[in-house]
């Protein structure tokens, strides 16, 4: 009996230690001005720590504390992991607490929301994602969750605890511990971190710890977010994935992993290699070769990105992609180098990131590229190529690549290069136009638009329209919404540079605004893409991309009209850019030329006013109007 | 002999000129025609990427272990007229397996391209295709057709089972179909409705057969109704700002379930008519009859000392709800488990209005739940038969001392009463008395929300000083609230707008901003240069327009128009004539409107001692314009737009 009670009260109590075993209540700090200002969250507290088994282990244990101060940082304390087949989610805990700290709720791994969708044709990616719905404000959440990586360890997973503007940041560590032998390697940008490293038995433990930082304010015209946030990255000296073993202590030896990746994915059937030499037998030089398969490659492939296992790194077998006729950037740029070292032409495959100019150069990893391209090497001729859009003339070096690093994936000869980035003086839209009048206040317009470079490949026509649609675009582009174009041609130059222009003639019953006594003509028929900024508390740099327009318009007075107003010469001048504008009358023609110039470049926050000036003086005089009085 | 030759050739090359040339309707899958491949447009829409040769549906209706189940057969051939539409060589199906088995079978998909004068033929691979779990019971099935390219014919096969009751068969779309086909067998013990939508024709024919069914794995024979839908040629719609759901406007054919009658058994109805649906919302809806106000003793501390009417009375305990019910992010109209939901403070829409009705109904305050169709979901149609599948969010309405009805709901934080989302003003809604076992059916659309702009300008040295009185009701109160609320600050709030309208605000006072305001003020001091020269002034009386360019700029359209809210606008613009000045040009007034009064324009100006008086309206009274008063609204779009943009000019003496 007694110890049928003895039994009963244990297991009471073992029942009320369950019950009662819920998350205990916090402390909140008091956050600090410098922290609270402009912040929509703080990050409370962000630790992680790296235990690493081996090459192709770890675990990983995270726990992340964020307050929320208003519905602007709601987002700020979502949680939200990718899994893969490498990486798995080992347990979680998320737990909301109120403006006092007590905890209101809890939640566990199961009420995860998961989901595998994904705009690739495959991945065995999945992303995991939780989110506390809290009315009242402020709050804060704490997610501790474990995560296990095995088979796939080719970097440790990046220490950024501030993940969005208006986000400040308190405590945080980040602790790794890993085989001597293994070497870390790790990159710190902008911060300044304590870092300490105690070394025990053949193990190292690193710990970095970022300084408190206040929140970043989002603005028009910054930095990359990466450059920025406080930031390390970090990954093993060496790794090993699918049985190769890699070092990652500079970026020639990336690329030597990488090649040995890739071993044997180049190669083509004997046919398809003969049918290539057969294509390209008429054409005497190698350049004009590779441009005949670059024309194949666009006729006889699509982009189709299959991101399975070592897949996201490796690409298709060029022979499969043949078969297929699809692949994604990795496995068409291999496609279309094997198809030119069938034929001898020497090619190198390259990877690159489309969102940050430069790689880091004293921190080698694979995580810095999110494409592939190739290169063909001739003798005084290099050109780049982008396989997954082969409508892109021969060579052309697009918008997303242009100026940026890569690096050519070539065994011991791999290293990084910069692609080439055009001259901002031939990057540039240009519009030329003359204006005529009838009696009726009708005008008739010859119209020249004129893009290059960058401006090209964000304009050219790479399908024949419709003239209704052609009338529309243009009747957009003007404003003119009566507008009928009369004739109408659109001409690629790509001799030289990449240049398109549209040629054509409207003729619009409303071309101007008429009252009984006066016409009021727009200075300028277009609109720029440049908007106008405001200068507001501005700490950050100003980074600027090419901007340049030139407008080049005539307008010939009609009878019986002189002119009444007129906008006037202006030059506004800072080391930003520039804008100039002249306006001059001979006889009965009006003749205005509007220049913006802007080069890109990076330009202290303390030029703000400049810019502010700047973008207001252009748009003050692109919507003027030059008016005519009877 | 040469003359009739001559006018031979001369008939033949007129008729090529004025008759499209299409080809030849192929349905035969693993047959592409040396036309089909070597056709590199489609005349009747030269601009055209895709057009669908043959699409075919085979429909065949059984009761299944899992309960009435459709055995859809699909077939699909395309023809790639341009390389954007390649990528139609990837596809994507949607299907729901709550017992995660798949439930796409006999997939074939395959290209054909001209190669040298030969056909080549490439199967997509069965390791190439994928299934993507998108959810509990949610999947989708995904292969890419290899060597798809510009001039590709494409074909692709597959079955897939599924269990809706109701699903039209939507045959129009982007792309324009030559020929497309819908075989359905319904066996006599499922009774259906067959509804065709939409403006062009649909062929359809019906007779009854000796057939069989498969009834829980038994063969059983029976007579079906086999109907066969046919369309030719078949135009393409294209999407379009101006439309909340372009399916609306889809040709399409509606089947629904509407009654089941297995052998030896009763026959069981199914939502027919609005008055089964109203059974089954009232079912859904029974237990929120009880539902006591969780926040009872907590009524005190709401404040009602401003409300001025019923409407400020329910837009506070709205917000009193929001502070304690955070919306998840789901519309839905079943309150689920609303215990847990005040437990974990976390809500759907649905369960947020059943705490405020339970609330008003403490406060005296009768209120029923209406079950909605969101727009963009589409037009709930009144020949559907299984509409409760498309009432997919509810709202609350109450009505005031003067019988008017109003509306509610809880999700968004900046809308009151009469300020629905704009994803829920339709044109229909079914209202639940859940007390009395009663409904009626009525449009969310139930007022005009206001814009009333009052400003008085001065013109010193070629700057004119405002002072500007704004009142906004409604959806625009609504909307402004949002647009506050993005910015970082009031101050950051200030520049944005002193940018977006190029002037120096001097002062700015917001009022009504709490509590779901269904009406907010605000009183502004701002600077806007005007042009000028040494002698002119030149001045557009309503200092910032409104609308400064056209939106319809196409000759034609084929689908209606559609607005998010009706509205009206009003500006009192009082300038004075600066000394020294006098007027040399005023614009001329003007008076607008369409054929039904709907939407209208009226700009009047005029002098008064020094000072000149600008009075415009703009009013919106209709959310939906049919195709044929487009040229119309385009007109009355193209006045304003001149309106809007008339200049005083002002000559010194």
């Amino acid at each position: 009996m007694k110890t049928f009670i003895t039994r009963i009260i244990i297991l009471t109590l073992a029942t009320l230690s369950v019950i009662t075993s819920q998350a205990a209540d916090i402390d909140i700090p008091t956050i600090p001005d410098s922290l609270a200002n402009g912040a929509n969250s703080v990050v409370l507290s962000d630790y992680t720590t790296v235990n690493v088994i081996s090459l192709s282990e770890a675990t990983i244990s995270h726990y992340r504390s964020v307050l929320v101060f208003n519905k602007k940082g709601e987002k700020h304390a979502n949680f939200g992991a990718t899994i893969d087949k490498y990486t798995s989610i080992k347990k979680l805990t998320g737990t909301l607490y109120d403006s006092n700290g007590n905890a209101i709720r809890q939640i566990g791994k199961k009420d995860l929301t998961t989901t595998e969708l994904s705009p690739y044709l495959a991945s065995d990616e999945a992303s995991c994602t939780h989110s506390f719905d809290h009315p009242t404000y402020p709050y804060t959440v704490i997610y501790e969750w474990e995560t296990s990586i095995s088979g796939y360890l080719i970097t440790f997973p990046s220490f950024v605890p501030i993940r969005y503007d208006s986000q400040s940041l308190l405590e945080n560590e980040y602790k790794i511990h890993l085989p001597t032998s293994m070497k870390l390697n790790y990159k710190v940008c902008n911060t300044v971190p304590v870092i300490s490293n105690e070394e025990v038995s053949g193990w190292n433990t690193y710990t970095f710890r970022i300084p408190k930082t206040p929140a970043i304010k989002d603005d028009s015209y910054l930095p990359n977010t990466n450059e920025i946030v406080p930031l390390i990255h970090l990954n093993p000296g060496v790794f090993e994935v699918s049985g190769i073993r890699g070092y990652s202590d500079s970026w020639k030896n990336i690329g030597i992993w990488l090649t040995k990746l890739m071993e044997g994915r180049d190669q083509l059937l004997p046919e398809d290699v003969n049918s290539l030499k057969a294509l390209t037998a008429q054409y005497p030089t190698p350049r004009e070769k590779a441009k005949a398969v670059y024309e194949l490659l666009r006729n006889t492939t699509r982009y189709v990105n299959i991101s399975l296992g070592i897949g996201g790194l490796r690409p298709e077998k060029a022979s499969d992609v043949k078969a297929r006729g699809f692949g994604d950037c990795k496995a068409l740029s291999n496609y279309m180098c094997a198809m030119l070292k069938a034929l001898d032409i020497p090619c190198d495959y390259a990877v690159i990131s489309t969102e940050h100019k430069n790689v880091l150069h004293d921190f080698a990893s694979l995580g810095q590229f999110n494409h592939a391209i190739m290169r063909v090497t001739l003798p005084g001729d290099t050109i780049w190529l982008e396989c997954t859009d082969p409508t892109l003339p021969f060579g052309y070096i697009h918008d997303g690549i242009a100026g940026h690093e890569a690096l050519i994936v070539d065994g011991e000869n791999s290293h990084i290069v910069r692609l080439p980035m055009p001259k901002h003086e031939i990057q540039k839209r240009e519009y030329k136009y003359y204006v005529e009048f009838t009696t009726d206040g009708c005008g008739y317009s010859h119209i020249e638009e004129n893009y290059s470079e960058n401006y090209f490949e964000k304009n050219r026509m790479l399908k024949e329209i419709t003239r209704q649609e052609t009338q529309d675009n243009i009747r957009e582009k003007t404003g003119l919404s009566t507008a009928l174009v009369v004739d109408f041609k659109y001409v690629e130059n790509l001799s030289n540079q990449s240049v398109c222009s549209y040629i054509y003639t409207i003729f619009a019953p409303k071309f101007c605004k008429q009252s009984e006594k006066r016409m009021y003509i727009p200075t300028n028929l277009f609109k720029t893409d440049i908007s106008k900024y405001t200068d507001y508390q501005r700490i950050l740099p100003i980074v600027m991309t090419d901007k340049h327009e030139v407008y080049d318009i005539t307008i010939r007075i009609p009878s019986g009209y002189k002119l009444e107003s007129l906008p006037s010469n202006i030059e506004v001048s800072s080391p930003i850019g520039q804008f100039t504008q002249t306006a001059a009358v001979t006889d009965d023609l009006i003749h205005i030329t509007q220049t913006i110039k802007i080069p890109r470049g990076e330009y202290d926050a303390s030029l703000s006013p400049q810019l502010a000036e700047l973008t207001q003086a252009i748009y003050d005089n692109m919507n003027a109007l030059i008016v005519l009085v009877k | 002999m040469i003359r009739l030759i001559l006018s031979i050739l001369f008939v033949i090359s007129f008729w090529g000129l004025t008759h499209a040339i299409v080809p030849e309707v192929n349905p035969l899958i693993g047959k592409p025609s040396m036309e089909e491949l070597e056709m590199t447009k489609y005349d009747p829409e030269p601009s055209a990427d895709a057009l669908i040769l043959f699409e075919r549906r085979e429909e065949y209706m059984f009761y299944g272990t899992e309960g009435f189940t459709i055995k859809r057969k699909c077939t699909s051939r395309i023809k790639i007229l341009n390389e954007a539409a390649t990528h139609l060589g990837d596809i994507t199906i949607p299907y729901y397996a709550p017992d995660s088995k798949n439930k796409i079978s006999k997939i074939t998909a395959t290209s054909y391209n001209l190669i040298n004068g030969k056909i080549d033929k490439t199967s997509v691979d069965r390791s190439l295709i994928f299934h993507e779990k998108l959810a509990p019971g949610f999947f989708l099935c995904k292969f890419s057709i290899p060597k798809v390219i510009e001039g590709s014919v494409i074909e692709i096969e597959y079955e897939i089972d599924c269990h809706t009751m109701t699903f039209d068969w939507e045959i129009q779309g982007e792309y324009p179909v030559l020929r497309g086909e819908l075989d359905l067998t319904l066996p006599e013990f499922f009774s259906f409705n067959v509804t065709p939508i939409g403006s062009e024709h649909i062929e359809l024919e019906q007779k009854v057969e000796r057939s069989s069914m498969s009834m829980l794995n038994q063969l059983i024979n029976c007579d079906a109704t086999i109907i066969k839908a046919s369309v030719d040629r078949m135009p393409s719609l294209h999407d379009d700002d101006y439309v909340f759901a372009i399916s609306d406007y889809y040709t399409k054919l509606n089947v629904s379930l509407i009654g089941i009658q297995l052998p030896r058994q009763p026959y069981q109805p199914l939502a027919s008519t609005w008055n089964d649906l109203s059974v089954h919302f009232h079912n859904e809806w029974n237990e929120m009859k009880k539902l006591k106000n969780p926040y009872q003793d907590q009524m005190q501390s709401l404040d009602f000392s401003d409300c001025k009417n019923i409407c400020d009375s329910v837009n506070v305990c709205a917000d009193f709800v929001a502070t304690h019910l955070r919306w998840n992010g789901v519309y839905n109209t079943n309150p689920g488990n609303i215990k847990k939901a005040i437990e974990e403070q976390s809500a759907s829409n649905a369960q947020m209005n059943f705490v405020l009705m339970s609330i008003l109904k403490d406060l005296g305050i009768k209120c029923n739940p209406i079950a909605l169709c969101t727009r963009s979901r589409g037009v709930v149609s009144a020949a559907a038969s299984m509409i409760a599948s498309s009432l997919n969010t509810m709202a609350l309405t109450f009505i005031d001392s003067d019988n008017k009805y109003h509306f509610i709901d809880c999700s968004d934080d900046y809308r009151g009463s009469d300020a629905l989302p704009i994803d829920m003003l339709t044109s229909f809604g079914l209202i639940i008395d859940i007390d009395n076992q009663q409904y009626h059916t009525m449009t969310t659309h139930n007022d005009v929300s206001s814009s009333r702009r009052k400003i008085d300008v001065e013109i010193i040295d070629g700057v004119a000083h405002c002072v500007s009185d704004i009142a906004l009701t409604r959806q625009e109160a609504a909307e402004f609230q949002h647009l506050y609320h993005k910015s970082l600050d009031h101050n950051h709030f200030i520049s944005e707008v002193e940018s977006q309208f190029n002037i120096d605000i001097t002062d700015l006072t917001l009022q009504g901003m709490k509590h779901r305001s269904n009406n907010v003020r605000i009183n502004a001091k701002f600077d806007k240069a005007v042009a000028h020269t040494d002698s002119v002034i030149y001045i557009n009386p309503m200092i910032i327009p409104e609308i400064v360019s056209n939106p319809f700029l196409a000759e034609t359209r084929k689908v209606g128009i559609e607005f998010p809210y009706q509205e009206e606008s009003t500006i009192v613009s009082t300038i004075k004539i600066p000394d020294g000045y006098m007027i040399d040009e005023l614009p001329s007034a003007l008076s607008i409107r369409d054929t039904n009064g709907e939407l209208s324009f009226t700009y009047n100006i005029s002098v008064s001692d020094d000072n000149i008086m600008l009075i415009c309206r703009r009013k919106k009274l209709s959310t939906i314009f049919p195709q044929n008063v487009y040229n119309d609204i385009r007109l009355i779009y193209d006045s304003m737009v001149d309106k809007n943009t008339d200049l005083i000019v002002l000559k010194k003496k």
